[in-house]
């Protein structure tokens, strides 16, 4: 028998960049509909631009017609955000930097009409971006930092705490300028809270529990479901009610509660992310993790704010038991492998930790390792969790950049498996 | 069906309707001022075919998009988005004029004398379900007799009617297509990513070349290997040589190329040896500027001849545009780009001794950094001409210019790969210029 859910939207963006001195803007709006019909395992998608669609249901039209009339984007914060952009740009200058300032906006309202029910829900965020760029005798080093914010006006309240930014963004560009040459062979891992380094459970849990590669017996993780692979203190979920600054959502984009899928939990593999129809083909209750980048594409298992829940202590008191080690606090995924778990990312920056204090900046390398390995590995978890929530989504299939966030409380990892390196077999050129 | 829906329908079935709207909604830009309008209509299908039950996911959609570019006094302004209508073509029009005042220096291309008439030099076929599970299903049953979990296969099938309309009253109109689909099998080492990709929709499609090179890919990486012996000339397939292709052709775009002076300067100059040549074949007739598009010859027997130019990126150089300006679906305005780029192939043959390397593993990009490919691959020892023992996967770091200038010779069997921005190249082959202990 076939059900048909409809999705509406209406996503306005919002993209000011600052840089070399000029200053670029753009708004957009876009708004659509589609319908999903299923039908045992399969499904067909139709979509629709807005104004292009054929007649509605009159729940859809009526609760609807906010989302798919032709208004214009809201550009009321443009031009606040565009004098703050030109201040970041000049502090920046001012510290003797390069620097970069993208401010990206995202408001997005979302309906989803089934037979049954009528949804709907409203997500923001604001992304504010500085990029710096220091050179000295020939040699240039660069440093990102990313903040979220619920609002345009928002982030407004927080300009007062800019210099700071601006500040921590330069200074760990200029300290690269002194980098030291990264470190080969096993040894102490440690990500900070809320860095962008909760990118690694993004990708060692996240993707290979979601329920599509769950199905097709892909993954390395699901073929340990209910067994160990970590110590009890550690729990990992992918949690869009948590509230706390990332991803959050009350309804995923089929109309779905959200609600919190906890991946690991005290150390036990354990629940897969679903979306309508993975929960079907799995035999299991769908848990609110069907995103969409939009209305032209079909809903698909995704994360949306990926935590590690608290256990105890915080960053300082885990460095202080490092006697030789790396903070890792960027990390950009480069393979992983959701067969085997093996899994290799780039990181463009870390620093040196001995005998219990931070060091010097290192020369950006590879941490490679297994995800088995490294989550059993994990011997500290601290208590003060942060959120980190950036620019750069997930991609798909051909569904790229959907938004994505971290919960991140310091993690150790003392015996551990992951070996930076920083050569490769390259060309002798 | 609504009004517009129909009038969405008619536009990509007629294109002379379109263009009357798009010339109506253009005489809304006053002289001196010129402008211009460019319009995608598309209709997209889109299918994942779940590789364990054979069960169809489809996606369908007609979208209409258009980009206003208003000159007035040397100085543009832009405006694009979803349209829903004629009106919505001329409050684009009227937008782009109202911020060309205020907006940036650029320069407008040129109207050529011949131009405006409008051009169908095919008929429009629309994608159909029927014909995406037809392209699917061999391919399914080729995947499945790899004996590999493939984690996914995507097809699609896309029409479309581009549309350029310019003050002058003249038009350009293409209707390019693409059918494509993409496999990717897990291997116990990594996930091996390839496609196959048309200009056609329909008809017979033949996945024998796509499974022949995964089927390559997985024999290197169905078993233990060894590291690469550094000693051996390196071969790199196809597979593993089209990254390098791909990341030459975002070096040579003008804009970057602009912002290099050192890349800029050597223009005209030997950068490479003289078994290197890189075309750039259009598959089309104007670019998305509604230049004249023909063969260009990138790099002349190791000669850098040209860089890929749009009307603004040959400006910044002090030259013409050379009909390379595309314009990417989600956003409409131009930016220099290649058509068709590969290496001219060459007549050598594999050395009897060398490191080949066949399999890329799927990484989530190939650049990481600017001008450098770094690679995941494996492949085989060859010794005596007969494969010996496999090379296990291994990070292979290339930095483009360098590597390319190492080219020692290019073998015959040229092979486009759509996974990679649908670049085309032959094998490889290098003095030994490995280096390091993986």
């Amino acid at each position: 028998m076939s059900r048909a859910t409809f999705f509406v939207e209406r996503r306005e963006t919002l993209r000011v960049s600052a840089r070399n001195g000029s200053v670029e803007e753009q708004a957009e709006r876009e708004a659509g509909v589609g319908l999903t019909e299923r039908e045992g395992s399969g499904a067909s998608y139709r979509w629709w631009d807005a104004g292009a669609h054929p007649p509605l249901p009159d729940a859809v039209r009526h609760r609807g017609a906010a989302l798919l009339d032709g208004r214009p984007p809201d550009t009321q914060a443009v031009a606040s955000v565009v004098t703050l952009a030109r201040e970041l740009e000049a502090q920046g200058r001012a510290q003797g930097a390069r620097l970069e300032v993208t401010v990206r906006g995202l408001s997005q309202q979302v309906l989803c009409v089934d037979g049954v029910r009528a949804v709907e829900d409203v997500r923001q965020v604001v992304w504010l971006e500085l990029r710096a760029r220091v050179e000295r005798e020939g040699m240039a080093r660069t440093a990102l930092g990313e903040w979220a914010f619920a609002t345009p006006e928002a982030l407004q309240a927080a300009a007062q705490r800019t210099p700071g930014w601006v500040e921590d963004v330069v200074g760990r560009a200029r300290s690269k300028l002194d980098e030291r040459p990264c470190p080969r062979g096993p040894l102490t891992v440690v990500l900070p809270p809320g860095s962008d380094a909760g990118v690694f459970f993004h990708e060692v849990c996240g993707h290979p529990l979601e329920g599509d590669v769950v199905s097709r017996g892909a993954s390395f993780l699901a073929r340990k479901r209910g067994e160990r692979v970590a110590a009890d203190f550690v729990t990992i979920a992918d949690d869009p009610t948590e509230g706390s600054g990332g991803v959050g959502y009350r309804f995923d984009d089929e109309g779905t509660p959200a609600r919190p899928a906890t991946l690991v939990h005290q150390g036990r593999v354990d629940t897969p992310l679903l979306d309508l129809r993975t929960a079907e083909v799995l035999g299991l209750e769908p848990n609110g993790h069907g995103r969409r980048v939009d209305y032209r594409h079909l809903a698909l298992p995704r994360m949306s704010h990926t935590v590690v829940r608290p256990y105890q202590g915080d960053l300082e008191s885990i460095l202080s038991e490092v006697e030789e080690g790396l903070l890792v606090s960027y990390l950009t995924p480069r393979h992983v492998h959701l067969l085997g778990g093996d899994f290799c990312f780039h990181f463009p920056e870390a620093r040196e930790i001995r005998q219990g204090r931070l060091g010097a900046f290192v020369r950006p390398g590879l941490l490679r390792g297994n995800a088995a390995e490294a989550l059993a590995s994990i011997d500290a978890v601290g208590a003060d969790s942060r959120t980190f929530f950036g620019l750069k989504g997930c991609g798909k299939l051909d569904q790229g950049g959907l938004p994505v966030s971290f919960g991140l409380p310091p993690c150790a990892s003392r015996a551990s498996p992951w070996s930076p390196r920083n050569e490769r077999l390259d060309v002798g050129v | 069906m609504s009004a517009w829906t129909w009038e969405c329908e008619r536009w990509l079935e007629d294109a002379e309707s379109l263009a009357s709207a798009a010339l109506r909604a253009l005489r809304g830009v006053q002289e001196p001022a010129r402008g211009e309008l460019f319009i995608r209509v598309a209709d997209e299908l889109t299918a994942e075919l779940d590789p364990v039950t054979g069960a169809y996911q489809e996606s369908r959609g007609l979208s209409v998009r258009a980009a206003a570019r208003v000159w007035r006094d040397g100085r543009l302004g832009v405006a694009q988005g979803l349209v829903a209508g004629e009106q919505e073509l001329a409050a684009l029009v009227g937008l782009a004029g109202e911020w060309a005042g205020s907006g940036a220096e650029a320069p407008r291309p040129s109207v050529d004398a011949e131009a405006g008439q409008l051009q169908s030099e095919r008929a429009l076929v629309r994608p159909s379900s029927e014909g995406l599970r037809a392209l699917g299903a061999p391919l399914l049953d080729g995947v499945r007799g790899l004996g590999v979990t493939v984690q996914a296969l995507f097809l699609e099938q896309r029409a479309e009617l581009r549309l350029l309309a310019v003050s002058e009253g003249r038009c350009w109109v293409e209707r390019p297509a693409l059918e494509r689909a993409m496999a990717r099998c897990e291997t116990s080492q990594g996930a091996v990513l390839d496609a196959l990709a048309a200009p056609v929709l329909g008809g017979a499609r033949d996945v024998t070349a796509l499974l022949g090179r995964l089927r390559d890919a997985l024999e290197a990486l169905e078993g233990p290997g060894e590291a690469p012996d550094p000693s051996l000339p390196l071969a790199l397939r196809p597979t593993v040589a089209a990254p390098l292709v791909a990341g030459l052709g975002v070096l040579l775009r003008g804009d970057v190329a602009a912002g290099t002076p050192a890349l800029a300067r050597a223009l005209g100059k030997r950068l490479f040896p003289s078994a290197f040549t890189l075309v750039d074949e259009p598959g089309r007739q104007r670019d998305d500027e509604g230049q004249r598009a023909s063969r260009l010859v990138l790099v002349e027997r190791g000669q850098l001849a040209t860089f890929l130019h749009s009307t603004a990126s040959a400006a910044l150089l002090g030259t013409a545009s050379n009909a390379r300006a595309v314009r990417e679906p989600g956003g409409l305005l131009p930016a220099p780009g290649a058509f068709g780029l590969h290496i001219a192939p060459g007549e050598s043959p594999l050395p009897d001794d060398c490191c080949e390397l066949t399999a890329r593993l799927e990484t989530f990009t190939t650049m990481p950094k600017p001008g450098t490919v770094s690679l995941i691959a494996a492949g085989w020892e060859r010794r005596g001409g007969q494969r010996v023992r496999r090379v296990r996967p291994f990070e292979l770091e290339l930095p483009v210019l360098p590597t390319l200038r190492r080219l020692r010779a290019v073998g015959p069997d040229l092979t486009f790969l759509p996974a990679l921005e649908g670049c085309g190249t032959p094998t490889l082959l290098f003095d030994p210029l490995l280096r390091g202990a993986p």
